[in-house]
Formats: C-alpha cells, structure tokens, sequence
C-alpha cells in the first residue's frame, strides 16, 4: 500500500465514519420525530404513501419508512417495549463489543506500532484516525440495529473488525511502508557528544561544515570514495594511521544501511571523518556509526557522534592533574579545584578518572571532591540520601546517557553507604513492577576492557567478551577504573529515542547492584537474603525471569530465590529442551559459560559433564571464540576451562578453512584467558598439536595487551622457555647422530621389505598365504614410510634452517608480544619515527608504575647521558610523590644537559604546586552548547 | 426476596452433572498445570469457561426443555424464576471456581508443582497467578448472563430469536480475538480496568434486560 493510498484511505474513513453516524442519527431521530410529534415525511408531500415510485429514493427506501411510521403511530404495548428494549440492549452490546475490541486493537497498534512515549505525532495521528473511524462506524452501525436491522448491524461490524484485525496483522496499518524515494532526504547529523560547537568536519577529504551538522543521505552518498585512510590530514600534515593514545587520525565511520528496509541500491560504506576544534585536530578520538532505518514514519539515522579532544584541552587538564600531583594530591580550596574540574565538562571527569585507575591518591582526591559535591558526609541522613539520590537520578535521567564510570556513577557509590537499602530495594521494585517493555539485549554494546567486566545491556551488567564489541559498530570506549562499569555504548535508530528511559534503568540498575554488594557484607535475613534480594530479585523474576537480560540481572544480584529459581531452572531445561532449544539453549549457554552467579558456579561445579555435554551438543562456530567456562577458572585445575581445554584444542584443529598459525593463535589465547592454570606445556603441546614447524612471530596477531594483563612477568618466561626448549629439542635431534641412525634404519627396511615384495621369497606354498604375506609387508613398508616422512625424521639442511629461524622468531616473541608494557614501549620510541607520540605513551606507562618502574630506574642508573636524559624527560612528565625522589637523583647528574631539564622541572614543579587549580577556559571555538 | 428451597434444589439438581464434571476438570488442571497460569494466555480456560457456560445453561436456562418448562407450569411468578435461575447458576459456577480459587491463592498448587513437577516457576512466580481466579470469574460473569439472554430471546413473541445467539456468538469470537490479538500482559493498568468495566456493565445489561424479558417469555414446551 502507498502512502498516497493511505492517505486516501484516511480520508474514507473519516467521510465513512461521518456518513454511517449520520445514517444512524438520522434513523434515531426520524423514530423519535414520529413518535413524539406526528410529523411524517408523508406530510411532507413526499411520494411515499400513495405507492407512487420516489423520484430518486431506492425502493426500499420508502417502504421501510411507510411500514415504521404506520408502526409508531400505534401505541406501545408490553411486548412492543421488550421488543424496543431487546433492540437496544443488543446495540449496546454490539457497540460494546465492538469498542472494546478496537481498544484492543489500540493496544495491539500501541505496542507495535505507536508506543506514546517515542513515536512521532504523524504516526499516532494516522493509527488513531483508523480507530476513530471504526469507533465512530460501529456507533453509527448500533444506532441503525436499534431501529432497523440487528443482523444487519452485527454482520457490519463483524466485518469491519474483521478487515481491521487482518490489515492489522499484516502491518498494512500498524506501519506504512517504507519508500525508499524518500530515502535520499534522510538525514544524517554529525556532532561532538559533548555538544562542542564549531568544531570543523570532513568526511573523505571534504569539508562538510561545522558541528552540529546535518547532511542527507543522498549529498553523502556523492561523497568521494575512500578505501583506506591517507597518511596525510586535510591540510597536507602527516597523521597517524593507527591509533594511540593521544595521536591524530582519521576517524573510521560506517554507513550502515538496514537490510529489513534499505535495498541494495543504498550500499554499506566506510567512510574517513576529520575533526578539528579551533584548527587543532581531535586526538584521542572515535566516532560511532551511522545506521538507516525506517522507523514505521520516516527514514531516521542514529547520529554520528564524534567524541575526542583537542590537544588545548587535554594539554590543559594533564597541567590540573599534575597540579594535584604537585601537591601530593592535597585540596586546600575544594571548591575552586571542583570549578576546575567542571569547567572541564564531563569528559574531564572521565579523562581525571581514568589516570586515577593507576594513581590510588589521585583517586581518593576525587572522591572527596565528589562528596563534597553531592553533599555527603559521615553525617548524612538517610533522608538528606534519598533527595540526591533522586537529583542524581534526574541527572542521570536527562544526561540520556548513563556510565557507572562517570561522575554521577561515581557520586551513587559515594551515596549508597548512606542510603536506606529497604526504600531503594522498594522503589526499585516498583519500577520493575511497573516497566512496560525490557529493552532488547541487541541494540546494548558490550565491552570489556582488560581484566575488568564492562557495559551491560539495558538492565544488567553482564560477563561479556571482546568479540561481542567488535560486531557494535557503535561501540566506543568505556573508563573502566578496574570497577564493574555499566554504561551503554549505543542504541539503534529506535532505541536511540528511549535513552533516558534506557539511562535510567541502568542508573537503578546500578544502584541496585552496588547496593547488593554492599549488603552482602553484613546484613541477611535467616535465608542468608538482604533486601535487595528479596525485593528487587523477586519483582525481576516476577516481571520477565523468561527475559534474558533480566535474568541476567537476577543472577548477579543472587540470593535464594535466585538460586532456587537457577537450581530448579538448570533441572528444568532438558524437560523443557524439545521446542524450546534456540530460547533455552541459548540461555543455558550464556550460564555455562559466562554466569558470576554463586548459583550458577555450585551448578557448574556440581555438574561438569553435563555442562561439557550441553557444549558439545550445540557446538561452537568458526568465528566465535570459545572461552568457555572461563570464568571459573578460580577453583583451579579442575575448572572446567582446564577440563576442556583438550576438547577445545581437537575442535580448533577440526575447523575447515583456518590457517595453521591462526588455528595456533586461537589455542595460544584461550590459554591466556585461562591463566594462570595454563601451564607452559599447555602453550607447548597446542603449538605441537598445530604442526607448525616455523612460525612468525608477526603472524600469530596476539593481543599484545591481552598478554602483558593475564600473563604475569614469571609466566612470560616459562612459557618463551618452554617453546625455546621445544624448538632447541627439534632442532637437537634433527642434528643428532641417533637422528640420522634412525632415518637410515627406516629406509633400510623399506628397501629391504620392497626387495622381499619383488622376489617369490615372500610367497611361500601356501595358496591362500601368500596373498596375506603380501599384505602385510605393505603395510609394514607404508609405516615406515610415513614415519619418514613425518617433520621428526626430516633432517634436510631445509628443515635445520627453518628450526634455526623458529628460535629466532621465539626470541622474537620474546621482545615483541610477550614482552613487558615498559619494554614494548621503549621499543617503539626507539623504532618509531613519531617520536613525540611513541614519548607520550612511554612516559605515560613508565611513570605510573608504583613504586618506580624497574626500566625507568634502568634508564636512570645508565652510565649512557642520552638514556639519563631520557629519563629526565619521562620523569618531567609527572610530578607526583613516588616520582619526586628520582629527580632528586637528576639534579646532581653529571650530564649538563641532564642536570638543566631536572632543575627546570624542579622549578616547575614547584611552581605547579603553588599556583591555583588551572580552569579550561572557554574561547569562542571552544563555545559549547 | 424469599428463596424457595425445593425450587433452587430442583434447579440445582439438573446442573448437578455439568457441574461434577466441570469441578473435576477444573480442579485438575488448577493442580497439575505445569506452567503459570496466565490469564491473558491461557485460551483453555477460555475454552473451558465457553462450553461450561453453554452446557449450565442450556441445562437451567432453556425454556423448552422438559425440567425447566415445568417450572412455568407450576405456579411461580416469572421474577421468582428468574432469581432462581440466576441463584442456581451462581452456586454451580462457584463451585467450580471456589475450589479452583483457593488452590491457586492458597500454597496448595505451589506445593504440588513444586513437589510433582519441581517446577522452577514456583513458589516464585506464584503471586502471578493471583489475578487469574478473577479472570475466570469475569468470564463467568459475562457469559452466563449472555446465555441466560439467549435462551429468553428465543423465546420472546417476536421477531429476531436467533438475535441472542448470534450475539452469544460474538461475545465468544471476541473474546478470542482479544486474547490473539492483544498483547494484553503489557497493557497499562487504565486499559486493563477499562476492558473490566465494559465487561462488567455488559454484564449488568444482560442482566437487568433478561430480567425484564423474561416477564414476556412464551414457553412452547
């Protein structure tokens, strides 16, 4: 159906509507007309009476009005009221009937279609027009069964509901289709998530305008086509071409169009976004993706968000920051550093809050600045918590946007000692008791970063995996500070328009969670339950224990009822399995192999092979890494992690179409993820098992990081060791005399067993031996054969070669992927040609280890004045106490040089210390909204 | 208003099968159901509450058959019937619906669940099933009303019998309808009371209008 059709059928059904109400109060009042005063149409001198044929009327027309007005002339007796009343208590319950029906239907289209809160005016005008029709219809319909036809009337309005209910189902009227000649005037609006405006923005080399900005569809699709990213800027200077910490690059930006609406002619694209604020260029920044759809109305984009910085900025908040550091983290004015802070706007906080994840004082500092800016001390009423809890969660509500690793998820951990746990557990409930939909688990990013649980879905903070972030396009960063973080990172086009709702639900969520936590360190009931528990787990399992992102909640909160609900659950799946496998096989495997829950671990425990058997049953594919039961790695080899494992190794290899070495790569990481019950020779026997014999150390593609966070310093040596002295044992043997002792024994026995196939020696009298003689020597001589052939005995100066180069490439591994963050980082200052960039991360990670980081204690003892004065710089970069001993040392360097930048960064220092807290100050390019 | 004993039992006594049959039905299927029950899922009891009705009905409401024409013939005024009637039809539905009630509102069929099925929904979920005992009353309250119309339309000197069926019918598919076509768990809680308060005014005209009609009821037994 068009739109113009629609329309058309808009306007019918009001004209209809109007004509059938019409009909019947015409009907109603010509009865009540003729009743009450006489008057007839015959008076009228209409030819009704005197069986002349009506001029234009059809036949029926004035029989009907004859028959009825010689009917209401006569008075009513007792049966002509029961029959007058049987008429309109059969009307009325038609029209009841009827309404009550298209009130369903409102519900139905309500739920489908037009959710009041978030669909446009244009949508709900056009469902509600339907509805009004029909209602106005029936009425118009009850009214003609009460003075004419009852069958008529019922008849009537069974088939118009009947036509609702099917159009209904087949969406024709819930949605209009979508035209995709309105595609082309698609919006698609590009700002800074903090709301900076001016900020200037290409997109493939062309300069769009400034932020905010909105361009259609069609002007972007003419947009130039890029492959890859230029090395160079608009303006001609060099840029990054991988990211960093605080390096310029081209920002990546998908156009996703949906396939359930967008047809083939609008293509998926990957396009280069530049951002510069004042004619500095972003740093550190990450823009999200657009995705078209069609939301029942209209064509909509999510907007790309770009979120970065510009070096001013950040430049002016690392002096604030060192300021502190200076001042051995000490606030003598809280509110003048609290203007400072904010004057930094949100991602200040962020950025502030992410150095303190390796600064403990730092931390603390902004602890008591947040305190003292919600207003909480010792002595806060639990009152005085409820009415910041309640500004928080406005706060929260109105940001559209929630972390818990922000300053208002920050400030409810601050708040929650304070807070009656009985009235939050109450209060939340009741929104769990009162939530209309549960947001889809699909439109939540989910991240993890590092050792640390991340983004949950809607209501939950989920285990997640790194996978799963990659597949968001809208991911983007999230500041975790080693706390659980939950925020969402994105939502599609319809969920885009529900994020205060989503942000405040996380915000509870939040709340509740941490709030349980906190409970459980003291008080619980008989049933070992707090509140929360009882409350807030009952009222979710109430409202949706089937919705998957509820359970999931359930779960981390715990308590009884959740275990009891969990234990009987897990019994219940494989009764329950047959028609249910996608919904409860999913379900189980998120449990098996991702659940935190205390529950879902003692399950785990209790009934390994079952759970093993449930993995192998629905299997695992090519793309999905496999970490499965990974999180139990905490009751040691036994986890069933480690049972698995050898299952894990036999199905990687099994898999069709990988490379070796990515097949090697893939074992090599889920022993990471299972450290440290990984054991050397696990890393050993998986390179075994791939039956590499060299590898490159470049093409295994390890997450270097992954590496230095799961693999301790101890650990990276046993496991180089091991695979040295694998290495070293192949190459060993193959230069061994027992080797080539071996090779010619073999070879000895093929000739010697080929020599006894070709003479009748080996067949003797017997008609029926010789044959299996026969076969036996050829069996015997393909062993032998095949052994030879085996890697083992192929002592060919090829193979000697290639060994050699396998301990290369280990020793390789050593310095590259398994080396220390410290090391990795001087090895790219000394590699890279941004020196300045490959600094900043160098100093960066050398200066945050605590007490002092062994390199930058190397760098300082070096008889080398280029590497003292390497180290004078990395220790210029951060003034904070456990650095401040080690400039002691620089200031009587022998170096000259040396001795100049520490005395200046003394100088500094000092000064640092004593000036007033930096505050970013607004420009006009820097003007926010 | 005076109740006449012999007349209620006589009543009571020609639904006395429907019934035995109905409670035990009823019973076991509040008891053994595994699964929560639901009012806005659960077409079985719809279904139950339709042929239940139909047949209660059909055996204290018909005017044609022999036990309740006989009654015409005796010497009671019509209202007195009619209350009979409509008394008799609400001690058979509650007990059906009595002992179905107190098995969900009482730990009763949480026990058995749990026990029989170990079913993990329970006793969790129990307080879901609380609304489900005035669902089925509901039912109850439209129907049996709508059925006693039916009959004493039929049975009115006038045109149009087949009228009270047909809107018997009606109400049946649209029941139904409701129940497919609404998701009407997520409904908000004005729209819920809405659709009661139709049902229950629905209700209360059948009543009041089968009452009146009945003073001019025909019987051709």
């Amino acid at each position: 159906m068009s739109t113009s059709l629609t329309t058309l059928l808009e306007r019918a059904a009001w004209i209809g509507g109007a004509v059938t109400l019409a009909i019947g109060a015409f009907a109603i009042a010509r009865q009540l007309t003729v009743r009450f005063t006489g008057w007839r149409p015959a008076e009228l001198s209409l030819p009704i009476s005197n069986n002349l044929p009506p001029p234009r009327l059809p036949g029926w027309f004035p029989r009907f009005c004859a028959t009825r007005s010689a009917e209401a002339r006569e008075p009513l007796g007792q049966v002509q009221v029961a029959c007058l009343l049987a008429r309109c208590v059969e009307s009325a319950v038609v029209w009841l009937i009827g309404l009550t029906l298209v009130g369903a239907g409102l519900l139905n289209v309500w739920w489908y279609g037009v959710d009041l809160d978030v669909v446009p005016v244009a949508q709900q005008r056009h469902e509600f027009v339907v509805l009004a029709f029909l209602a106005v219809t029936i009425t118009g319909l009850a009214l003609i069964g009460v003075v004419w036809r009852m069958g008529l009337s019922i008849v009537a309005i069974g088939v118009l509901l009947s036509a609702y209910f099917s159009l209904l189902d087949q969406g024709t009227i819930s949605r209009r289709p979508a035209n995709e000649a309105d595609l082309a005037a698609c919006p698609i609006e590009i700002r800074m998530e903090d709301g900076t405006v001016g900020a200037d923005v290409w997109v493939n080399g062309v300069l769009l305008g400034q932020t905010p900005l909105t361009v259609t569809l069609a002007d972007w699709m003419k947009l130039p086509k890029w492959l890859d990213a230029p090395t160079t800027g608009p303006d001609g200077r060099e840029v990054l071409t991988t990211r960093t910490s605080r390096g310029t690059r081209w920002l990546t930006c998908v156009v996703r169009p949906d396939r359930r609406w967008v047809s083939a002619s609008v293509p998926e694209g990957t396009y280069f976004l530049w951002a510069e604020i004042g004619g500095e260029p972003l740093v550190s920044a990450h823009a999200s993706h657009a995705n078209v759809s069609f939301d029942g109305v209209q064509w909509m984009a999510s907007p790309i968000l770009i979120q970065g910085q510009s070096p001013r900025w950040l430049t002016a908040l690392d002096r604030l920051l060192d300021q502190a550091r200076a001042r051995d983290y000490r606030i003598e004015s809280p509110d003048e550093w609290l203007a400072a802070m904010h004057s930094f706007g949100e991602g200040g906080w962020r950025q502030a809050m992410r150095a303190a994840e390796s600064e403990p004082l730092l931390n603390d500092m902004l602890v008591e600045l947040l305190q003292r800016e919600i207003g909480v001390t010792a002595a806060t009423t639990q009152d005085e918590a409820w009415a910041i809890f309640e500004r928080l969660e406005r706060q929260a509500t109105e940001a559209r946007d929630y972390q818990s690793e922000s300053r208002i998820g920050r400030s409810l951990e601050l708040l929650l000692p304070h807070l009656d746990p009985e009235r939050l557990a109450r209060y939340a409930a009741g929104i769990v008791d009162g939530l209309r939909w549960v947001p889809s688990a699909r439109s939540w990013g989910v991240l993890r970063r590092g050792e640390h649980e991340s983004v949950g879905r809607a209501l939950l903070p989920v285990v997640s995996h790194e996978h799963e972030s990659q597949t968001d396009g809208n991911a983007r960063p999230t500041f975790s500070t080693g706390d659980l973080t939950l925020s969402h990172a994105s939502v599609d086009v319809t969920h885009f328009r529900r994020r205060d709702q989503l942000a405040r639900l996380s915000f509870l969520a939040h709340a509740v969670w941490r709030m349980d936590e906190l409970l459980d360190r003291k008080e619980t009931d008989e049933a070992g339950d707090n509140v929360i528990e009882r409350l807030v787990v009952s009222a979710l399992l109430r409202r949706g224990a089937e919705h998957a992102d509820v359970r999931q909640l359930v779960m981390r909160l715990g308590g009884s009822l959740e275990d009891q609900h969990l234990q009987r659950w897990f019994r219940d799946w494989r009764r329950r399995r047959p028609g249910h496998e996608f919904q409860f096989g999913s379900e189980f495997w998120r449990m098996t192999q991702g659940d935190q829950s205390e529950a879902a671990r003692r399950w785990r425990r209790q009934h390994p092979d079952e759970v093993l058997s449930f993995a192998e049953s629905i299997g695992f594919e090519e793309n999905q890494d496999f970490y499965f039961g990974l999180s139990d790695a905490d009751v040691s080899t036994e986890s069933l992690a480690v049972r698995f494992w050898p299952k894990y190794r036999e199905h990687t290899m099994s898999l069709q179409g990988w490379p070796p070495v990515r097949k090697l790569a893939a074992m090599w990481r889920y022993l990471f993820r299972m450290e440290p019950y990984s054991t050397p020779e696990m890393y050993v026997s998986a390179w075994r098992t791939s039956g590499i014999e060299l590898f490159l150390a470049s093409e295994l593609q390890l997450d270097d990081s992954e590496i230095a966070t799961r693999l301790s310093h101890d650990k990276r040596k046993a496991v180089i060791a091991a695979l040295t002295a694998e290495a070293q044992a192949r190459l060993n043997f193959a230069q061994s005399d027992e080797a080539r002792r071996r090779v010619a024994e073999l070879e000895e026995q093929v000739a010697k067993r080929e020599k006894m196939l070709r003479h009748d020696i080996a067949l003797g009298p017997d008609p029926v031996a010789p044959r299996n003689q026969k076969e036996f020597l050829e069996t015997l001589i393909a062993e032998a054969q095949s052994e030879l052939k085996s890697a083992q005995y192929d002592i060919s100066p090829r193979r000697l070669a290639e060994l050699e180069e396998t301990l290369r490439q280990i020793a390789a591994l050593e310095r590259n992927a398994f080396a220390s963050r410290t090391q990795r980082a001087l090895q790219r200052f000394e590699y890279f040609d941004d020196k300045e960039s490959a600094f900043e991360s160098l100093a960066d990670v050398m200066t945050r280890e605590i007490p002092a980081c062994p390199e930058l204690l190397e760098l300082l003892d070096s008889p080398d004045p280029k590497k003292r004065l390497l180290a004078a710089r990395v220790i210029r970069t951060h003034p904070a106490p456990h650095i401040r001993p080690l400039l002691e040392k620089l200031l009587g360097d022998a170096d000259a040089e040396v001795k100049k930048i520490a005395s200046e960064t003394q100088t500094e220092w000092q000064r640092l210390a004593t000036e007033e807290p930096g505050k970013w100050l607004r420009v006009t390019d820097h003007k926010k909204r | 208003m005076t109740i006449n004993r012999s007349l209620l039992v006589w009543q009571c006594r020609l639904m006395l099968p429907v019934t035995l049959v109905a409670m035990l039905f009823a019973v076991g299927y509040a008891a053994f159901l595994p699964g929560l029950l639901r009012w806005h899922t659960d077409y079985l009891a719809l279904l139950f509450i339709t042929i239940h009705g139909w047949w209660l009905v059909l055996s204290v409401g018909r005017p044609t058959s022999g036990g309740v024409a006989f009654l015409y013939g005796n010497g009671f005024d019509r209202d007195t019937l009619w209350r009979h009637t409509l008394l008799a039809s609400a001690l058979a539905v509650g007990t059906v619906w009595v002992p179905v009630a107190i098995l969900i509102w009482s730990p009763l069929r949480g026990v058995i669940q749990s026990w029989l099925y170990d079913n993990p929904e329970f006793s969790l979920m129990a307080p879901l099933e609380t609304s489900y005992p005035w669902f089925l009353l509901l039912g109850y309250l439209v129907w049996i009303p709508m059925l006693h119309y039916a009959w004493i339309r039929e049975a009115q000197p006038f045109r149009g019998g087949n009228s009270g069926h047909w809107l018997a019918v009606a109400v049946v598919v649209a029941s139904f309808t409701m129940g497919n076509a609404a998701p009407l768990r997520q409904a908000p809680p004005w729209m819920i009371n809405s659709f009661v308060g139709a049902a229950l005014v629905l209700s209360g005209m059948l009543l009041l209008a089968g009452r009146r009609l009945h003073r001019d009821l025909e019987v051709r037994a």
